[in-house]
């Protein structure tokens, strides 16, 4: 639903759970209908809250949120909801079916889907994340990265416009981290989904279009990663550390050489 | 030795229909003093491996031994309580260990557990709070107010206030912030050097722990497909990578680079100061960068 020019328009949102305690302070921030926005900050400032309100799944505590172009409230939240797909840190944490195929299929069959639609969109989005071959499978026997495909895709059959990922890929191995950014690489590609994704990690900030950093419960910083990555005030204040590349290529340049060079070498010899 | 592992197998529901074999035939000798990091991908059975350490799981086969208790297959199960206070586990998700309603209760829990005074079982949860950068104020903090990364480090506490001789943690960074991450595997260096305690960290960010640890183990399919040094490891790059192990920039970036300059026997820098600081030595004495890129483009559509 391209409709809306803005998935989310937050005014003045505070949030906390104790009045003593304020997580979230007075947040305004607009995000793009299908962009791909990483939200950052170090422990305990308020990242996974947000993603709650985001998520319709707590109440801000005043301001107002817009979704799509609809304001989030008592009422709206139901049929917001659906628009709306989350995926969080521990896969193990969201399996309900018996097997991989029951487990894609319970959301459909909580929408009150036709059969025949719940079977052609559980294999449609199994073959989207290849794992249609996992459909018998326990969940319990599936590796971490392979759980977290699982999830993104019982998210995905539900065809929502949003998608909210909090820190999805801090349980996954390397090689899984790779590939689920592959994976959020052609849903950015697709155009069809606004994507949010709560992280910590360098790489997935880095191929993100824009980092929105959190700090004690404000908006310290809104801007492009490699703006972020440069800053290494901005970066020590957020307890970020920029990835590898970057920081190999401050060295460089630090002693007079250019890293681009380096790189690019690299990336000519590769063709 | 602190611990050793002579043909361990492990399987779940072993001797049923539905066994799963998760350790097979695994030797390992890990010294004691050591800063060991197990790799490996998901499923490779370095979470398993873990649980033998301090006695949660028994061999199916083969026989390990922690410290001076020895664990068989075949043996009668040794008393345990000992081995548990010397042997501090962390788990994968550590914060699902919380349960008190404040955090000193529950970081104290632990050494009261093994027979601290109340008084010295205080000194220690603040004595650890401390180590891990957290505020002394969130001692009468209920735990699960908390957010999941300062949780995570109040769990990691309540397990050094118990002041083990062998500390053996499950992925502990996941989910920290980037310099929390640099910080715990500091302070983990910190204890090893100082307190010449053995650390031993499963990880998925091998380049968190490259600056400290003094060898790998690397797990696949539950057998160990490496073990050896940093150094040994980074030469083996190619074998590890074509077995499914994904490394770390900082270690293909230097293997490319080694080749390109013939850096190969050196010891590898993997850090970017180092890295930078070796790169300036052999640029200003080989030429500008530009010329070699020029020579080696060249030589290429030759």
């Amino acid at each position: 639903m391209a409709a809306a020019p803005f998935a989310y328009e937050l005014n003045g949102v505070s949030f906390a759970y104790a009045p003593d305690a304020p997580v979230l302070n007075e947040v305004t921030l607009r995000i793009a209908s299908g962009s791909w926005v990483s939200i950052v900050g170090p422990n305990g400032c308020g990242k996974s809250t947000l993603a709650k309100l985001l998520g319709g799944l707590l109440a801000a505590n005043s301001g107002t949120i817009v979704v799509e172009g609809r304001e989030l409230t008592q009422n709206s939240v139901w049929e917001i909801r659906p628009r709306i797909g989350m995926v969080f840190q521990n896969p193990d944490n969201q399996f309900i079916g018996s097997t991989v195929e029951e487990d894609i299929a319970f959301g459909l069959e909580g929408r009150c889907l036709a059969r025949e639609e719940m079977r052609d969109r559980v294999q449609r989005y199994a073959e989207k994340l290849e794992i249609s071959q996992l459909l018998t499978k326990h969940p319990a026997e599936l590796s971490g990265g392979q759980k977290q495909r699982v999830a993104i895709a019982s998210i995905l059959a539900m065809e929502p416009g949003i998608i909210i990922f909090d820190e999805a890929s801090s349980m996954l191995d390397e090689k899984a981290r790779g590939e689920l950014l592959q994976i959020w690489r052609d849903m950015r590609g697709s155009g069809e989904y606004t994507l949010i994704s709560i992280t910590h990690d360098a790489e997935e900030i880095m191929a993100s279009d824009r980092a929105i950093v959190l700090r004690g419960g404000a908006i310290a910083a809104d801007a492009a990663p490699v703006e972020l990555f440069e800053d290494e005030e901005l970066l020590q204040a957020c307890r970020l550390i920029a990835p590898y590349r970057v920081r190999l290529a401050q060295e460089l340049r630090k002693r007079g050489m250019d890293g681009e060079e380096i790189f690019q070498g690299r990336q000519t010899r590769r063709r | 030795m602190a611990i050793t592992f002579e043909e361990v197998s492990y399987a779940y529901d072993d001797r049923s229909l539905w066994r799963s074999g998760a350790l097979e035939g695994v030797n390992l000798d890990i010294q004691p003093g050591t800063f060991m990091g197990i790799a490996g991908t998901t499923g490779s059975g370095k979470s398993t491996l873990l649980q033998h350490f301090n006695g949660i799981l028994k061999p199916t086969a083969g026989r390990v031994r922690v410290l001076d208790v020895l664990i068989g297959a075949e043996e009668k199960v040794p008393k345990m309580r000992e081995l548990r206070r010397r042997v501090g586990l962390v788990f994968q998700f550590p914060e699902q260990q919380l349960f008190e309603d404040t955090v000193e209760k529950d970081i104290c829990f632990g050494p009261l557990n093994f027979g601290m005074s109340l008084a010295e079982a205080k000194d220690r949860a603040k004595w650890a709070l401390a180590l891990l950068g957290l505020d002394e104020s969130l001692l009468q903090r209920n735990p699960f107010h908390l957010s999941g990364g300062q949780m995570r480090k109040v769990a990691i506490a309540s397990v050094l206030a118990m002041d083990p001789e062998v500390i053996a943690l499950d992925e502990p960074t996941a989910t920290l912030d980037p310099q929390s991450r640099a910080e715990l595997a500091a302070l983990l260096s910190k204890l090893h050097r100082e307190q010449g305690k053995t650390v031993i960290v499963v990880t998925h960010r091998m380049e968190e722990l490259l600056p400290y640890v003094d060898g790998w183990i690397v797990m696949k399919g539950g057998r160990t497909l490496f073990q050896g040094t940093t150094e040994a490891m980074v030469r083996e790059a190619a074998v590890l990578e074509q077995e499914g192990l994904a490394l770390p920039e900082c270690i293909t970036l230097w293997n490319r680079l080694a080749a390109e300059y013939g850096l190969e026997a050196e010891k590898p820098c993997l850090t970017p100061e180092s890295l930078a600081e070796r790169l300036a030595e052999v640029l200003s004495a080989g030429g500008s960068l530009r010329d070699r890129e020029e020579r080696l483009a060249c030589g290429e559509s030759c």
